[in-house]
């Protein structure tokens, strides 16, 4: 027996069941919701503080973010850095994390997670049912009838009903001496992925174990696609037992639950349960690298390639040799054709400005499990803002939706800016409009309810409220599920207005009814219509695939 | 209907449950002369089980069979039933026995199981009951001699007298003109667009003889000729015209007194009804169809397979080429025809199908009360038990001892079964695990069952004989004694 397990003995009037309550299992029943989050994110949740209600939305919250930001930009160079963290988010300062940082810590797990373990035995328990009483009751009928009906034989046949009594109280309960070992074969897949899980139980005592059961139970969330989590054996000395199933993988964080094993006497009336913990967890993790921006770029030096000569490293073109260009930039090909000296002018890259207007408009999902539209966009929102946040560009969020009043010239915006607390920014501000949190695992987690549409009159007028806020030579990626046609429109007059547009859209319609199929068919259409007469770059991400993958094919036809 | 149940795990401990609680239940029908209609009941409960599980199917093709089985395995249950004669207390317990143990192995008598087989017995009874209905109204005298005497008697009272014949020709030309748009009408509804109906609408309106439309003076003499059909007065007088005329009279009689044209509008009538309660009919079937036809028609294939096998056993049976079941010298039925064989055979399978039905219903009500362990075999023990207390004067010792113990053992495999379905949900156990677990108990019932017989053939002849009241208490008391001491032990 493991030093520091509990034992306790207890009869049931029910034999035990591998379901049965437990402090073990108890400490399992959690929301399932808490098993798929990293507790390490940068998730920003209602207790880590929340906006005053009575300011103006995101406007209220980007000034002090930024006010903030300016403070920390002297802080650094004091070394406050962290005070200022916890200052704007609220939260504790030993638990303020840098969105990026959480990234590549959260990359780095993966890498950490185990693909076999042996469970360690933290809760045993013994359970008797009442077959004994079903022997007595068997006695005392056969015996009354025996005495009613006056005949000896049916009165004698009560002391089957006491054997059986007797044979189901007889002994001990079992001690068995289980070894349980749990293999993933892939603890790090990617969503959709097929993972299969082995537990294997082996007895390494010296006695026959006539009925031993097992059971698993797969991580909330993870649909089991073959393969049984529960079995039935009878194990000899050193024999093992071994099942499989197959998991399919989500995005997040899964932990796995206890292995219960119950040990039963060959008469199935004592039997001694254990639970066997784990600490493996599986993490399912889709990384996104980069979107391709257009040539739209600032002042700033970034990774945007531009139509101007200067820094870079691709070559752009040759200029007459000035005294105080380089040596190492003197074209020295053209010196040995032609006896000239000419200077190499490579293309510049600079830093975009990009401004992300999140359509928050339509709380729709394709189906009841998946996430919703609004939900999708975040978490869009969030990974592409932080693939170019990290590529020193600056990054802001315009918020469209029903809520807030259309008057107000503000609304929900975010300014563009850089660095890495301009990332918790942005995943703040789509909490708080939204109630949608992003970590960097799970994606979107919002309430399933399904709304369904909104209004989208107020639409129009916000959104050239923002556009005027936005910096001039500010791209813009239009996040939305592109539902209504308005939303076109406006995609269009961003792009009029100087704005180089690129659409990411969700695909969030299906073909399973009539009513369906017609607005999966409108969206097409819309994205046709943008990519081919208006020449917008278009990323229509259906859920089926990684964002990543599907920036990746539909930049490919992309021209610069 | 897509509620199909799963596979239940714990199969071996459950078929050996089954088994050994069918079995027994056989060898005490045969110990106490009920080798047959146990033999048949056993056939029946199995079909019904197998039906309830066949019938939760998406192919409508298994949901129908599932309902004639369901069906059948009733019919074959009263018909058991029916064999078993006197002795029906002993053979309602071991046909229950059968019945519950093997649903409980099929489906768990679960709700969903409960549901399925309620809803089979109710559209299969719906349709035989409404079969048997439509054959006595249709055809209640068919296949005996008061048919050809009603027949007689009809066409004398039509064909009595010259005004009398000449009354009912007008009545039914008067009720066939009446008949005739409406059924039209009826017709051109079924066919609606069509072009040709037209037509015949606008015919059939030319002779439409409601009562409204008839003159007054015509309703007068309607009325005087019946008053002349009933007193008789006139007749003298129409045969002495009738006669005067030669030629003319025998055309007057050839219309009137042959019958003919009487039948012909009898046939026009009965078809004019026909067409007029098609769209009847059309209603009720599309009522009772509902939105999944289809379905609705599977789930009540029994029934109609029931009432196809009656009139068809009624047709041999009106031919002499198979013999009535009930018929043999029951006055009673005599004069009913075909409906003499036919009654009684779908009026059995709709009492099996209600028995039954109340039977399935009392045990899950039981078991939603009591809630015990082994679940159904629980209940299958203890009829088990109860028909061995009842079977108990003519078997033997041992096999007293023997059937009490086949009781506990069905107990405990029940329990076995139920508590792996529990635990192992969809997975199934290693064969290896139930047979040790059915070796170790039976082989302890059979200790028992030795020890019971040891102390009965030699222990008990040697005890010295007490008076009778004084042997009961002190029994009963040593009884108690035992029990109370084992209680008190395991506490």
């Amino acid at each position: 027996m493991t030093d520091g397990t509990a034992t306790a003995e207890r009869e049931r009037t029910d034999p035990a069941d591998l379901d049965g309550s437990s402090p073990g299992e108890d400490r399992q029943a959690t929301d399932p919701d808490s098993d798929s989050v990293d507790p390490d994110s940068a998730s920003v949740g209602p207790e880590s503080g929340s906006a005053d209600p009575e300011r103006d939305g995101a406007t209220g919250i980007a000034d002090d973010l930024d006010s903030l930001v300016d403070d920390a930009a002297e802080a650094e160079s004091s070394g406050d850095r962290t005070g200022l963290y916890a200052e704007a988010l609220g939260a504790d300062a030993a638990d303020a994390t840098p969105g990026l940082n959480t990234c590549r810590a959260t990359r780095s797990a993966v890498s950490e997670s185990a693909t076999e373990e042996t469970l360690e035995r933290v809760e045993e328990t013994v359970e008797r049912d009442g077959r004994w009483r079903a022997g007595l009751l068997f006695a005392l009928a056969a015996g009354s009838a025996g005495v009613v009906v006056g005949n000896t034989a049916v009165f004698l046949s009560a002391i089957v009903g006491l054997v059986y009594s007797g044979y189901a109280t007889m002994g001990a309960p079992p001690d068995p001496s289980l070894v349980v070992d749990r293999s993933i074969d892939d603890p790090s897949p990617a969503p959709g992925d097929t993972v299969t899980v082995t537990v294997t139980v082996r007895n390494a005592g010296s006695s026959v174990l006539p009925d031993v059961r097992v059971a698993d139970r797969p991580p909330a969330g993870l649909t089991v696609v073959r393969g049984e989590t529960r079995q039935a054996a009878t194990v000899e000395p050193g024999e093992t037992v071994a099942f499989s199933y197959a998991v399919c993988a989500r995005r997040g964080k899964h932990r796995f639950s206890d292995v219960v094993t119950v040990a039963r006497t060959a008469s199935g009336a004592t039997a001694r349960r254990e639970v066997h913990a784990t600490a493996v967890s599986m993490v399912c993790y889709a990384p996104f690298e980069a979107l391709e921006l257009a040539e739209q770029a600032g002042p700033g030096t970034g990774r945007v390639e531009t139509d101007t000569g200067g820094e870079g490293v691709e070559f752009y073109a040759t200029r007459r040799y000035d005294p105080s260009d380089p040596v190492s930039r003197i074209d020295w090909n053209r010196y040995a054709a032609t006896g000239e000296l000419s200077t190499v002018v490579y293309r510049e890259t600079r830093a975009a400005t990009v401004v992300f207007v999140v359509d928050g408009r339509h709380d729709l999902r394709r189906r009841a499990e998946e996430p919703s539209a609004v939900a999708l966009g975040a978490y869009a929102t969030v990974r592409v803002a932080d693939a170019l946040l990290a590529e020193s560009n600056d990054v802001g969020v315009a918020v469209l939706d029903d809520e807030g009043d259309p008057s107000t010239p503000s609304g929900r915006y975010l300014r563009p800016a850089s660095g890495e607390d301009q990332s918790l920014r942005v995943r703040r501000l789509l909490e708080d409009a939204f109630g949608v949190s992003v970590d960097d695992l799970a994606g979107g987690d919002d309430d399933p309810t399904d709304a369904g549409p909104r209004s989208s009159t107020a639409m129009a007028g916000r959104l050239d409220r923002f556009r005027t806020r936005f910096p001039d030579d500010a791209q813009v990626v239009y996040v939305s599920p592109l539902l209504d046609g308005r939303v076109t429109y406006q995609i269009e007059r961003l792009a009029a207005h100087g704005h180089a547009t690129t659409v990411l859209s969700p695909n969030v319609t299906d073909t399973a009814t009539a009513g369906q199929t017609v607005e999966h068919v409108e969206r097409a259409e819309r994205v046709r219509l943008l990519r081919s007469d208006t020449e917008i770059r278009v990323v229509d991400w259906s859920l089926d695939e990684s964002l990543q993958a599907a920036v990746t094919r539909d930049s490919a036809g992309w021209d610069r | 209907m897509n509620t199909a149940s799963r596979p239940r795990t714990g199969s071996l401990s459950a078929r050996a449950a089954t088994v050994l609680a069918v079995a027994g239940a056989l060898v005490l029908g045969i110990a106490v002369g009920l080798a047959v209609p146990t033999s048949v009941a056993v056939a029946g409960a199995l079909a019904v089980a197998w039906g309830v599980r066949t019938v939760a199917s998406d192919a409508l093709a298994r949901t129908a069979v599932g309902s004639v089985a369901i069906t059948g395995g009733c019919a074959v249950l009263g018909g058991a039933f029916r064999l078993a004669g006197g002795n029906w207390g002993l053979f309602a317990v071991l046909a229950f026995t059968a019945v519950v143990v093997a649903l409980e192995t099929v489906d768990g008598l679960s709700t969903a199981g409960g549901e399925r087989f309620r809803l089979v017995a109710s559209e299969s009874g719906t349709v035989v009951v409404l079969g048997l209905v439509a054959i006595a109204v249709l055809a209640p005298t068919l296949g005996s001699d008061a048919a050809a005497t009603l027949f007689d008697a009809g066409v004398d009272a039509v064909t009595g007298s010259r005004i009398a014949a000449f009354w009912w020709l007008q009545v039914g030309v008067l009720v066939a003109g009446y008949l005739l748009p409406r059924a039209v009408g009826r017709f051109d509804a079924l066919l609606a667009g069509s072009e040709s109906s037209t037509g015949l609408g606008t015919l059939a309106d030319r002779f439409d003889v409601s009562p409204a439309r008839l003159p007054a003076w015509y309703r007068a003499a309607f009325v005087g000729q019946l008053v002349l059909v009933w007193s008789g007065i006139a007749n003298g007088l129409v045969d002495g015209f009738v006669t005067a005329r030669p030629v003319v009279g025998d055309a007057i009689d050839a219309v009137l007194l042959s019958g003919v044209v009487h039948g012909l509008l009898l046939v026009v009538i009965l078809l004019l009804c026909g067409m007029l309660s098609t769209t009847h009919l059309q209603r009720v079937v599309e009522r009772w169809a509902g939105d999944a036809p289809g379905q609705r028609v599977a789930v009540a294939a029994g029934g109609f397979v029931t009432v196809a096998v009656g009139v068809v056993v009624a047709v041999l049976a009106a031919l002499g080429v198979v013999d009535p079941l009930m018929t043999a010298d029951n006055s009673f039925w005599a004069p009913f025809g075909v409906l003499r064989t036919v009654g009684p055979l779908l009026a059995g399978v709709i009492v099996s199908l209600l028995v039954v039905s109340v039977a399935v219903v009392a045990v899950q009500t039981l078991l939603g009360v009591v809630t015990p362990t082994g679940r159904g075999f629980a209940v299958a023990a203890a009829l088990v038990f109860a028909a061995t207390v009842l079977a108990a004067g003519p078997l033997p010792a041992w096999g007293v001892v023997a059937g009490v113990a086949l009781a506990v053992l069905v107990w405990d495999l029940g329990v076995h079964a139920v508590a792996l379905d529990r635990d192992l949900v969809t997975a199934a156990p290693s064969t290896r695990t139930e047979v040790v677990h059915l070796t170790a108990t039976a082989l302890v019932v059979t200790v028992a069952v030795a020890v019971a017989v040891v102390v009965g053939y030699h222990v008990v002849p040697a005890a010295p004989p007490l008076p009778g009241e004084r042997a009961t208490v002190a029994l009963g008391l040593a009884l108690v004694s035992v029990v109370s001491f084992a209680v008190a032990l395991q506490r």
